[in-house]
Parts: structure tokens; C-alpha cells; sequence
């Protein structure tokens, strides 16, 4: 049973843990690819690789988390941003109304409505902010699902089944952070730049991010969190007291969005 | 057993006939994916002992040669399934 | 005994050809949406639910006001209701039927609406909200229809029916009360985050459903002679008198805690809606008109002297009704989703398509209603002779 305990603002020196995750999965994975190369078709179709575990997972064990270090994400750049929304199709309809987002940027007041907004610093103020689905683990949207097409997983990531949602956007009125989007029409015809990798979604169904499952079942590390020029985002397992996501949650002080409506988010940010 | 042992590609033999496979693909396809996206039991043990990923990408990793495979049926026996709604079909696939 | 429906004057097939017009525009226009999707209606990404939801609300609570007839008739033998009971019975199947076709309209995916049965949630409301929708329809109708159905032989209803039409009574309250709950029961949403929504919802259906029946009546009275009798609409009228006090009282008592308490979450939305939000005051008209018809109706409904006016009585009716029509569609709902969860204030306005589809489905129950209120009346005309 491999351990997963992710290294997200991997230094350019590899620390001990690094290696160690290297030599467990690296082994097994390029093993996987290797001998698999069979079972990846020569066009780009998503590739299928053997998992990095194959028992049945045991719920609960794995807690995913994400550590957002607000105070080194710059202005001006969205490379997050634009490799998630490329990599899982996410449409681009150029209006707010039909507006489907993954994770975007935003400003505090916004972010963190019920924390405190008088005297704030300059700095903190005028900070870009990260927001995406917290994954929470007591989330109201999961409640609220009529054919729990929306669900909670084993790992305590929020899941979609888009083959199920009816589109009745109850869990649209259910998040308390707008993290979610309707498919008010084709997606199909707003890709901008398509990926073949991951499918897309069709008018009629919710959609948000998803911890990049996707990439999480190849052994990879979130999109976003890979393609953060700062190393923003740490993710790992919020349950392992030894992963880099929770000694930097004992280091630092950190805050979470409206903490007060008992949904506990998986999603810290470092202010 | 290695839980990394990969499975090697044999194009005569499928996870299963193809009398079966023409039948019940569809319920194959939905138990997979409930199994899978739902239980994270990704793995599908075929009666040979090989080991698969229940995705629809095992099927079309072995069925990359003709990209008219699952078109071809579905036009004879004119039925419509909205897989490629989302799911990017052989077709769509430089 | 449907044939009663088949058989009527110039002014009755004029009527039904109306409606069927209306009908027709509201597919067409129900196709571009299926076709397109929901984007050709004013909903979007932060006002997610919009005018489907506004009218399936305010149904609903129609719909449970049935029991403000069936309760003293069935429960207390209330002899003055005989005539308009069934009335009421139809009222509500036809407000059911809108309801569930309101869900469908505003559904992305109406083709997967059984997944709510195939997948049963409990921990859904709207699970709950379906099967108690479609049990009250299927209530009604049954009971309603076989009493009618008896009276027309001049027999005694089958004794089955007095359970299903007990049960009708705790089934009337616990449709409005699950649908309060679909919306008291969201942790971002402060507006609808109130103990007192399942009262205040129970208030509104029952001052905004009895004065539907009461207005009923007359447009009976006027259109086929046949006359509930004003002793049932007297009775009625200060039902309605009770239950609009009593929402409006509510209502005071939810401006209270916002203002008085100061807490941003709980005002805002409040705010928004009267006083408007940052320089956005769409609705503001609107609320106003709402609040002063619905006082004014209410203060003449208190009148012993003006509410035993027909004219005055039917004035002070539909101005209840619309008053709750708009507090609790576009009032509620729409200030639910203002502001939104990140503090912006979008603002929404209903599309011609989404009107076509509302006014079609609006068409559709009051057909239905229509049909049962044809046969209703030509059997108990029959019977009087």
C-alpha cells in the first residue's frame, strides 16, 4: 500500500520525503507505464494507468487538503487558473451569466465576507485571492442533492457523477462560497482550447472543481498546485500529521472561508 | 500479487465474450463507473486473472484501431447514447 | 362523468381555446429552452433559480390551502362549506400539478427527473418535496373525484375515502412545510435561514389560497350561476383575514431581527429588497407595492362592514393575492440569491421565453382547474334540481 503524501511546493531541493515518494510510486508507476504502453493508444486519449493502489479504499483514511499561501500569489498571473480550466474543458462563454468557473481570483472582502473588514491592512487588501470548492467535509451541497449526484468520497473529496445530476441547481443554492456552475448551455461550443485527456460536460448538468480526482488517481498533484509558478498551493493529506500540509498548518496562522456555518473546508489559506 | 503488475494487451480476448460484451457493455459501463467513481474500486478483475481499470478508456485502449468502433454498432442497431456528450469519442481524436 | 366538460357554451370553448393558445406559445418556447438550454431564460451562474421556482413556491402554498376547506367541512362537519369543499379540492390538484410542472420547467435535465426515485435521498428535501407533491396530487384528486362521483348517483361516497381525505389535512401542512425547508435549511443563504419561514410560508398559502377560493366563487357565481353560498365565503374571508394578520406579522417580525440585530447577513438581503444595496434597487418598487396592497387589503378585510361588500371583498382578494404572489416569489426568492455568496449583487429580470413558459404552464393548471370546476359544477347544478 503506497503512501501518498504529496509535496506540492516541491523546492528545487528534494527533501527526504520527496525521495521517498519517488521510490515508492516512482518504481511502480513507470513499471505501470512502461509494460502499459500497450494499453495507451497512440492518439491522446486520456491515458489509463494502472492506479497507484488497487484495494478498495477505506473512507475516511485520506483527508485531501489544500494550503493556499495567499502572501506569494502575484497580481497579475493566472496560470492556475488557465491550466485548470484547460486540462478539464471547462467552457469559457465570455458573459457573467453563463459564466462556469473551476477556481478563480478574488479580492478579501470577498473571499472572507465575515471576517473582520475594518483597518485592514493595505497589503492584505489588495491581495489577489484564490477561491475554488473547499471540499468541505460537512458540506451542505452534498445534503441537499436529491440523487446524490453530488456526493462525499472516501478521500473527502466533493464529487460529481455527471451522468446522475438532474440539474436541479439545489446545491448551487446550498454552497455557501458560489463555488459551483450550471451548464446553462452547450459547453461544447466555448472550449477554448480543448483538452482530449478528461471529458467535458453537457448543458443541463453543476459542475466545479473536483481536486483534480482526475490526476490524483495517476499520482500527479493538482493542476493548479503544479502549475503555480510560486509555488502557491500546497495539497496533501490533511489526515497524516507528518505531511508537509499539516506541519505548515501547525507553523503558520491560517484562516479558513466562514468558518462559522460548520461546513469545515479542506481549503487553508495562509493570510 | 505485485499491485503493480500491468496488464498485457491481448487484442482476441476482451474482459469478457463478445456475445456478452454486445449484450450488457452498457450495464459493464454503468457498474464500472458507479464502482469506480462512487466505491474507488477501480479495479476489475477478468476471469482470466488480468487486471483492468474499470474506465472506458481500457475499452478504447485496446479498441484504438478502428475508430469507428462503437459508431459502427450503434448506427446498425440505431441507437443513440449520449456518451459522447462528454466523453471524447475515437472519432473526435486526431 | 368527464363528459361534463365536453359540453358547454360559446363563452366556455372561447375560454379553453384561450388557454390553449397560451399553452401552445408556452411549448414552443419550452422547446427553445430544452433545445438551447436554460441560458434563454435570466437565470445565471449567481441568481440560480429565478421565475419556475417563484411560481412553484407561491403554488405550493395555494395548493395546501385546501385544508383550510377540508379541515372544518370533513374534521368538523362545517355544513357551510359543502358546496365550495370541492372546489377547493380541484384548486389544490390543479396548483399541485402546476408545481411539479414548474420543477420539470426549470430542471436541466427533465429527462433524468426519475433518478429522484431510482436514487432516493432522505437526506434531500426535494426528495421529500417530490413524493409529498405527487402523493397530495394523487390525494385530492382521487378523494375529490370519487365524491363527486358519488354525489352524482345520489349515493353515499365508498367509505375508503375518509382516510385518504384525513389524511390530506396533515399531508396540506407538511407540502408547504417541506417546501420551507428546502430553503430554511441553507447555511449561506440568510435570508431564507429562519425558523419562522415554515410559519411565515403556512400564513402567506393560507391568506393567499383561501382568497383565490373566494374569488373562485364569484367567477363561478358570475360564469355558471352556481353559487357556493356567502355563508362559506363570509367564513372564508375572515380565514383569510386571520392568515394575512398573521404574515404580516411574520414579515415584521423578520425585519426586526435583520435591523435590530445589525448582522450584515441577516440584512442584507432585506435591504436589498426594500431599500435596495449599493445603489441596486430593482425590486424596491416592487416590495413596496407588495407591503402596501397587502396591508390596505388586509386592513379592509377587517372591516365587517367592507368585507361583506362583494366588490369590496373581491378587491381586498386579489390584492392579497398579489401581494403574497410577489413577496414570496419575487420577494424570497430572488432575494435569496442577493447577495451572493461572494458579496456581489447581481440582479435578474425574466426572459420573454421564461414568461412564455411560466404563462403556459400558469395556462395549463388553470385548464385543468377549468375541466374538474366544469364537471364540479354541472353535477352539483344537477343535484340541486
Amino acid at each position: 500500500m503506497l503512501e501518498l503524501s504529496y509535496i506540492a511546493h516541491g523546492n528545487t531541493m528534494m527533501n527526504e520525503e520527496r525521495r521517498a515518494f519517488i521510490k515508492k510510486s516512482g518504481l511502480g508507476i513507470l513499471a505501470c507505464l512502461g509494460a502499459a504502453s500497450g494499453l495507451i493508444p497512440t492518439f491522446s486519449l486520456e491515458k489509463t494507468v494502472l492506479p497507484a493502489w488497487d484495494e478498495k479504499p477505506i473512507p475516511g483514511k485520506i483527508r485531501w487538503g489544500m494550503l493556499i499561501d495567499t502572501r506569494k500569489c502575484i497580481e497579475e498571473c493566472d496560470k492556475c487558473i488557465a491550466q485548470c480550466h484547460h486540462e478539464h474543458n471547462v467552457p469559457d462563454f465570455n458573459n457573467r451569466k453563463d459564466e462556469v468557473k473551476w477556481i478563480w481570483k478574488s479580492s478579501y472582502n470577498k473571499v472572507f465576507p465575515t471576517a473582520s473588514q475594518q483597518f485592514q491592512s493595505k497589503t492584505i487588501h489588495e491581495r489577489p485571492y484564490l477561491a475554488l470548492c473547499n471540499h468541505c467535509d460537512e458540506s451542505p451541497c452534498t445534503r441537499v442533492c436529491p440523487t446524490e449526484a453530488t456526493f462525499k468520497r472516501w478521500d473527502g473529496i466533493v464529487a460529481m457523477d455527471y451522468h446522475r445530476c438532474i440539474g436541479c441547481r439545489f446545491c448551487m443554492a446550498a454552497c455557501p462560497y458560489g463555488s459551483r456552475s450550471f451548464n446553462w448551455q452547450d459547453p461544447r461550443t466555448a472550449i477554448k482550447d480543448p483538452s482530449t485527456a478528461y471529458p467535458t460536460r453537457e448543458q443541463g448538468v453543476v459542475e466545479k472543481c473536483n481536486f483534480c480526482s482526475d490526476r490524483l488517481v495517476k499520482g500527479m498533484l493538482p493542476a493548479c498546485v503544479e502549475a503555480c509558478p510560486q509555488q502557491v498551493m500546497t495539497f496533501g493529506d490533511l489526515n497524516d500529521p507528518k505531511s508537509e500540509i499539516r506541519r505548515l498548518l501547525e507553523n503558520n496562522e491560517t484562516m479558513q472561508r466562514k468558518p462559522e456555518l460548520g461546513t469545515k473546508p479542506s481549503v487553508f489559506y495562509i493570510i | 500479487m505485485n499491485s503493480h503488475q500491468a496488464v498485457s494487451v491481448d487484442s482476441t480476448k476482451c474482459i469478457a465474450t463478445k456475445e456478452f460484451m454486445r449484450a450488457n457493455h452498457m450495464r459493464v459501463l454503468n457498474e464500472w463507473r458507479n464502482s469506480s467513481v462512487r466505491e474507488g474500486n477501480r479495479i476489475f478483475v477478468a476471469p482470466n486473472g488480468s487486471k483492468l481499470v474499470k474506465s472506458l478508456n481500457t475499452c478504447l485502449g485496446c479498441h484504438k484501431n478502428n475508430k469507428l468502433f462503437c459508431y459502427n454498432c450503434h448506427m446498425y442497431a440505431n441507437v443513440k447514447p449520449k456518451c459522447w456528450n462528454c466523453h471524447i469519442s475515437p472519432m473526435e481524436t486526431p | 362523468m368527464i363528459e361534463k366538460a365536453l359540453k358547454g357554451n360559446r363563452n366556455y370553448w372561447t375560454w379553453i381555446s384561450f388557454l390553449v393558445l397560451v399553452i401552445v406559445s408556452g411549448i414552443s418556447a419550452y422547446s427553445q429552452q430544452r433545445w438551447f438550454g436554460l441560458t434563454v431564460t435570466g437565470m445565471g451562474r449567481d441568481v440560480s433559480w429565478g421565475l419556475y421556482i417563484a411560481q412553484f413556491t407561491f403554488l405550493v402554498g395555494v395548493a395546501a390551502s385546501a385544508v383550510m376547506v377540508v379541515l372544518p367541512y370533513y374534521l368538523h362537519n362545517y355544513k357551510a362549506f359543502g358546496k365550495i369543499v370541492i372546489i377547493g379540492e380541484f384548486l389544490a390538484v390543479s396548483a399541485t400539478l402546476m408545481c411539479l410542472l414548474f420543477i420539470l420547467a426549470d430542471m436541466g435535465r427533465p429527462d433524468r427527473v426519475l433518478n429522484v426515485m431510482l436514487f432516493p435521498s432522505p437526506h434531500s428535501m426535494v426528495f421529500w418535496d417530490v413524493l409529498a407533491l405527487n402523493g397530495y396530487f394523487i390525494i385530492n384528486l382521487v378523494s375529490g373525484w370519487t365524491v363527486l362521483g358519488a354525489e352524482r348517483k345520489g349515493i353515499p361516497p365508498p367509505t375508503w375515502v375518509k382516510p385518504v381525505i384525513y389524511l390530506s389535512i396533515p399531508w396540506a401542512i407538511s407540502i408547504h412545510t417541506v417546501t420551507a425547508f428546502l430553503y430554511a435549511g441553507l447555511p449561506g443563504r440568510h435570508l431564507w435561514l429562519t425558523a419562522v419561514l415554515a410559519p411565515r410560508f403556512l400564513a402567506s398559502a393560507f391568506a393567499a389560497g383561501t382568497s383565490l377560493l373566494i374569488l373562485l366563487t364569484f367567477i363561478l357565481k358570475k360564469t355558471t350561476g352556481f353559487d357556493a353560498g356567502s355563508d362559506a365565503r363570509e367564513k372564508l374571508a375572515i380565514l383569510a383575514t386571520y392568515a394575512g394578520v398573521t404574515n404580516f406579522f411574520l414579515i415584521g417580525t423578520e425585519f426586526f431581527t435583520a435591523f435590530y440585530s445589525n448582522i450584515p447577513g441577516h440584512l442584507q438581503s432585506l435591504q436589498y429588497l426594500f431599500f435596495g444595496l449599493h445603489g441596486h434597487s430593482h425590486l424596491v418598487p416592487w416590495m413596496w407595492f407588495s407591503l402596501l396592497i397587502g396591508l390596505g387589503s388586509v386592513l379592509v378585510l377587517l372591516i365587517p362592514k367592507l368585507r361583506t361588500s362583494s366588490e369590496w371583498l373581491t378587491a381586498a382578494c386579489t390584492g392579497l393575492v398579489i401581494s403574497i404572489w410577489i413577496d414570496k416569489g419575487v420577494g424570497l426568492i430572488l432575494g435569496g440569491f442577493v447577495p451572493s455568496p461572494l458579496e456581489d449583487i447581481i440582479e435578474y429580470s425574466p426572459t420573454f421565453t421564461e414568461i412564455s413558459i411560466t404563462l403556459g404552464i400558469w395556462a395549463v393548471g388553470i385548464l385543468l382547474l377549468t375541466i374538474l370546476l366544469k364537471v364540479a359544477v354541472a353535477v352539483k347544478q344537477s343535484a340541486e334540481v
